[in-house]
């Protein structure tokens, strides 16, 4: 069968590009969209999903991500449905794709200008934890009345002496608006500052779309004498590759039973071991 | 090969890459034949963004018809429109102050003015700041600096504002979104 370029129609296109639009005209802004039916489920990366079929073209070069892996069942689904229905060509190399769509990392390579990356996200309010009503938290955003986002925060260090919040640490974008990043550990958090490419947050489900033009102001939420704080990878390596300083993950080898390190992000992985000389 | 599916997906894409960078300049190749007394580049962004959910005001019948014909959108005399078209010699005060700028809530139910000037690239200097800007853009376009004055003076209240997006008679395009601190040169 048939399908129209980018599986979808003309006109629900325009609705998204539209919408987007104005997303990136007000950063960290949740602007409400259409979102539409797809042959995935609802929050399985369909609001990425629109976002991306709204932007790719004949030019285009996709990279798909789950997790940090190219590999996984959702990343290769999500790229043979965009493939299929558009024909672009597709790359693990974060540095080759043009567009990349993402679930819960911000690849270990910089964003380049031009590139743009499309984040899926679960819950893009960042306030829901302490409200339940979407009208009370769009009034909540309208007065810039944020004490919610700070109290959870603020709880957390009563309760622990730290801040716990490890994915999704809530943001502060152009010092307006508080915004959810998507589930990112909080190690991607800093990545998103003053950054050279686009970044595009969909949430299919929640119906939401929101942007972080390059260079913009993003700072995690922190206080004074409780610094906003990144996962240290410093003093472990990575088994496979001998990579220290990138997002690891733990895992336990269920021969020995021993806790080792790999690093999450596979291509750049797979990159760093092919780089000539890193064999040792 | 070239449809209009592909037209307006390219188009799209260069307004992602201008409204995410203010000050940019990019030429269209959008290739259509145009009825309306518009530039190529202009009827390209109504081509790409306008359809039957869209309202939209221009001061000519004869444009009016057409962007209606070929898209469907519902055109009006309001000038709180979704969109309104206008040539840089037709503008008026009334255009800016009754333009919608969203409302505290909803900053996303504004008016983006799709303004066609003479000339990008010469004419008044403009210093250009804001997010999507690493340092600061200069860019120079033939629009008097009293209209550029009062847009920012609707965009004092940031989430409220309205964008632009400014096309000129050589095919030429650039946004600059309500974020952007516009400063004359």
């Amino acid at each position: 069968m048939r399908q129209n370029y980018a599986f979808l129609d003309e006109n629900s296109k325009k609705e998204i590009r539209r919408k987007t639009l104005k997303a990136i005209a007000i950063p960290g802004y949740q602007v409400p969209f259409a979102s539409r039916e797809l042959p995935i489920a609802r929050g399985w990366g369909t609001g990425g999903l629109q976002l991306t079929l709204s932007l790719a073209g004949q030019s285009d070069t996709v990279k798909v991500i789950d997790q940090g892996s190219d590999e996984s069942v959702n990343a290769v689904n999500i790229r043979k449905l965009i493939q299929d229905t558009t024909g672009v060509p597709d790359t693990i190399h974060t540095d080759a794709a043009t567009l990349i769509q993402s679930r819960h990392r911000i690849p270990e390579v910089p964003l380049k200008p031009y590139q743009i990356l499309v984040l899926q996200v679960p819950m893009p309010e960042p306030l829901r934890p302490v409200e339940p009503q979407e009208r009370v938290t769009k009034m909540l955003h309208a007065d810039k009345e944020y004490s919610g986002a700070w109290l959870r925060l603020f709880e957390q260090i009563m309760n622990y002496d730290s801040i716990t919040e490890d994915a999704d640490y809530p943001v502060l974008v152009e010092g307006r608006y508080v915004m959810a990043p998507s589930p990112i550990p909080r190690f991607d958090n800093p990545k998103m500052d003053n950054n050279d490419g686009l970044i595009l947050l969909g949430a299919g489900r929640e119906k939401k779309i929101c942007a972080l033009p390059p260079y913009t102001k993003v700072k995690s939420l922190a206080f004074e004498d409780y610094p906003f704080e990144v996962e240290s990878f410093d003093d472990v390596i990575c088994r496979q590759s001998g990579l220290t300083g990138v997002y690891m993950d733990e895992l336990i080898d269920e021969e020995t039973g021993e806790t080792y390190y790999q690093t999450n992000d596979t291509s750049y992985m797979q990159e760093a071991m092919n780089r000539e000389g890193s064999v040792k | 090969m070239q449809t209009m599916v592909h037209m307006t997906q390219q188009h799209y894409r260069e307004l992602v890459d201008l409204y995410s960078r203010p000050g940019e300049i990019r030429i269209s190749g959008f290739d259509t034949s145009n009825y309306s007394t518009f530039s190529d580049s202009t009827l390209a962004t109504v081509l790409t963004l306008f359809d039957n959910e869209v309202s939209f005001s221009t001061s000519l019948k004869q444009d009016a018809e057409e962007f209606s014909t070929l898209t469907g959108a519902h055109c009006t005399e309001n000038l709180d429109a979704e969109f309104v078209v206008v040539k840089a010699g037709e503008l008026t005060e009334k255009i800016f102050h009754e333009a919608a700028v969203g409302t505290l809530g909803s900053p996303e139910q504004s008016t983006t003015l799709i303004i066609e000037v003479p000339s990008i690239g010469e004419g008044q200097k403009y210093a250009l700041r804001g997010p999507g800007i690493k340092d600061i853009n200069t860019l120079e376009m033939t629009i008097d600096a009293g209209w550029m004055a009062l847009r920012s003076e609707k965009c004092l209240e940031f989430p409220l504002g309205i964008d632009l997006i400014i096309a000129d008679q050589d095919n030429q395009l650039c946004v600059i979104p309500r974020t952007t601190k516009v400063e004359v040169k």
